[in-house]
């Protein structure tokens, strides 16, 4: 502390310090989500079954099933969810430059969303849900920015109008597929899948999705300079050097696997990539080395713990997923573009 | 079309004029900065010195246009080792749009823009940021960036692909951050920076990629009279360095002739004169360019010629 320091500049803040101390908060977060319920688990007592599970000794308890069957592959498809859309909104803010920018808003969620709901109706397997998911995601994606991009630009406003239109117009497609469905038990499902939620996490499921969930948040935090220099914009990302173009349709089609994969696991959960990267741009500063890993973690528990409140709010009726995060998203919306304005005026 | 390899020469032979003061104030930055002699580049002796000056940037017949717009039209100019080259004319003379077509931002119609003999388009992004920095007319990260870390981005070209910036990075960046006086800014968000200060903050950056040529985009635009000097003095002393050289559009035609060595005037896309400044800036293609009636005198303070315009030139 006290020699002649051989450099002053600080070195930029390091991504795996952060993304420790966010696993472990997400750890203890989700854990804690395990415990609650309709019955509810002492955390001693679910402490010992996970122990059991991986075979680390101890008795399992008489609620072994629900833990380990049922509330955790619940936990941890709401960490994949989360992590996804927070790394994804993310990456969509720094490439558009603008924090109003994330899955919802311009209309890759909702692309990726009727792609699962048409997955449904064509009775797709598991991998075949993913690949339409991921295939209208990336198209709704192509749609808005081909509408917006003038000749020489790509404006932030129109790309969030044009990205809503567009948002829009999947939502439509998915209700009209709903209509027009006859099999009930696919409706069902359709209809659940618009709501989101994760009733239906199970371990054949997440042995699939969150392997990949985890390779994608990485491999964005891998890109995490390349994310610095595309939100300076096009010209000072060429000029320091950046490959923009390349780039910046990796990052664009990145953030379309990362959203398709959430759609995948929890159906349509709103709000979540808007304001999970913001909120943490102000926790840990808008450096993508930390701010990724930080977005990833906060996604995940945010989401653990709204699913949590969705299925033990109003017991035995579960909650929508998105009317959750919704009721928790608009008002920081807004709250967002309050602020936002209020610093161009000033 | 008008005569490239002549152009070429042309202005290579006023490069040389002995009038110009050659290597004064040594520029305090880019200290790490090598240069290997490139095969294929050309070099002109020079009589005060007898060395031999490399020509670092080479514009050949380079025509360029928006759609149907031209932009340039047949340009051709060149920028030797050791000297500040001063882009100047009128708006819409395609000042900018020639800055974009030398580092790659923009790729010509027409000619080809030869940096040490390769084709610039030939390079890549990461390889020209090595070689070539801009100083941008303006920045807007979209998220306030700390200084330090803004000006640390500079860097990226030298990094590998992970691991991010090594001490010798952080070096750099420092000795940037210091030669602009801006160690006691460096933890400040970027946008609540003065004009002045950004301006700094944007020349650390470019400093920190080592480049051996320097682009400055209208420096001093905005800027208050103590600062245009600071910027023109730090732009000329970096040219002065071995083996760099700058060019700097600007839009005063005074400080152009004062700090830089030679001058290109542009006109509706073409080169219409070029070489030291007293060449350039005579009455009558001040007239032709700008449309405007100038004197040109020498200055008793400073040595250099400047321009007072009096009035809109008749038609």
């Amino acid at each position: 502390m006290h020699g002649p320091p051989p450099s002053r500049a600080l070195r930029p803040p390091r991504t795996w310090p952060v993304a420790v101390t966010g696993g472990a908060l997400l750890a203890l977060v989700a854990l804690a989500s395990v415990g609650f319920g309709i019955i509810a688990v002492p955390w001693s007592t679910v402490a010992g079954d996970l122990l059991a599970a991986v075979g680390l000794g101890g008795a399992a308890s008489d609620d072994h099933i629900v833990i380990v069957n049922l509330r955790l592959p619940r936990a941890l498809g709401a960490s994949c969810v989360g992590g996804a859309l927070g790394t994804a909104g993310c990456m969509l803010q720094a490439l558009l430059r603008n924090p109003l920018a994330s899955p919802t808003v311009i209309g890759t969620a909702q692309g990726a969303m009727f792609g699962a709901v048409l997955a449904i109706a064509l009775g797709l397997s598991r991998a075949g849900t993913l690949a339409t998911s991921f295939t209208m995601s990336v198209g709704a994606v192509t749609l808005v920015l081909g509408m917006a991009r003038t000749r020489r630009a790509l404006p932030v406003e129109s790309v969030v109008v044009t990205g809503m239109a567009v948002a829009l117009m999947f939502m439509a497609l998915a209700r009209l597929l709903l209509a027009v469905t006859r099999d009930e038990y696919a409706l069902g499902r359709m209809t659940q899948w618009l709501a989101g939620g994760l009733w239906h996490a199970n371990w054949d499921e997440l042995r699939m999705l969150a392997p990949l969930t985890v390779i994608g948040v990485v491999v964005a935090c891998a890109c995490a300079r390349s994310l610095d220099l595309l939100a300076l914009g096009e010209a000072d990302a060429h000029r320091l050097g950046l490959r923009v173009r390349r780039v910046g349709t990796v990052v664009l089609v990145g953030s379309c696997v990362l959203t398709s994969l959430a759609i995948c696991i929890g159906g349509m959960v709103a709000f979540v990539g808007l304001i999970v990267p913001h909120a943490c741009r102000r926790l840990v500063g808008p450096t993508h080395a930390v701010l990724l890993p930080a977005s990833a973690s906060l996604g995940a528990m945010l989401v653990v713990v709204t699913d949590t409140v969705a299925r033990t709010a109003v017991p035995p009726q579960e909650l929508p997923l998105t009317v959750v995060t919704s009721l928790v998203g608009v008002p920081s919306f807004l709250v967002i573009l309050r602020a936002l304005r209020g610093r161009r005026q000033g | 079309m008008n005569g490239t390899p002549d152009g070429i020469e042309r202005a290579g032979a006023e490069n040389i004029d002995g009038s110009v003061p050659s290597s004064t104030g040594q520029a305090t930055f880019g200290r790490g900065a090598r240069l290997q002699p490139q095969q294929g580049c050309r070099e002109v002796r020079s009589p005060m010195s007898s060395a031999h000056l490399r020509v670092r940037l080479d514009v050949e017949d380079v025509g360029f246009a928006y759609g149907s717009s031209r932009i340039l039209d047949g340009v051709s100019a060149s920028l030797t080792e050791g000297r500040l080259l001063g882009l100047v004319g009128p708006n819409g003379a395609g000042k900018s749009t020639l800055l974009r077509c030398l580092h790659g931002a923009l790729r010509p119609r027409r000619g080809r823009v030869l940096l040490d003999g390769a084709d610039v388009a030939t390079l890549s992004p990461r390889e020209l940021a090595r070689r070539i920095a801009v100083v941008p007319q303006a920045s807007s990260p979209a998220f306030a960036v700390r200084v330090d870390h803004f000006v640390g981005m500079g860097r990226f070209a030298h990094e590998r692909f992970f691991g991010g910036p090594t001490p010798h990075d952080l070096q750099i960046v420092d000795r940037a951050l210091d030669d602009l006086g801006l160690s006691s800014l460096r933890h400040r968000p970027v946008d609540e920076l003065s004009g002045g200060e950004f301006r700094r903050v944007l020349i650390a950056q470019a400093l920190t990629q080592e480049a051996t040529v320097v682009l400055f985009d209208e420096p001093i635009q905005q800027l208050d009279l103590l600062h245009q000097l600071e910027v023109m003095e730090f732009a000329r002393a970096f040219s002065r360095r071995p083996g760099c050289a700058g060019i700097v559009v600007l839009h005063d035609l005074g400080l152009a002739a004062r700090f830089c060595d030679e001058l290109v005037l542009l006109h509706g896309g073409r080169v219409l004169a070029s070489g030291v400044p007293e060449d350039v800036l005579t009455r009558e293609h001040i007239a032709h360019a700008y449309g405007v009636e100038a004197v040109v005198e020498r200055s008793a303070a400073t040595g250099a010629i400047e321009v007072v315009p009096l009035r809109a030139a008749p038609a």
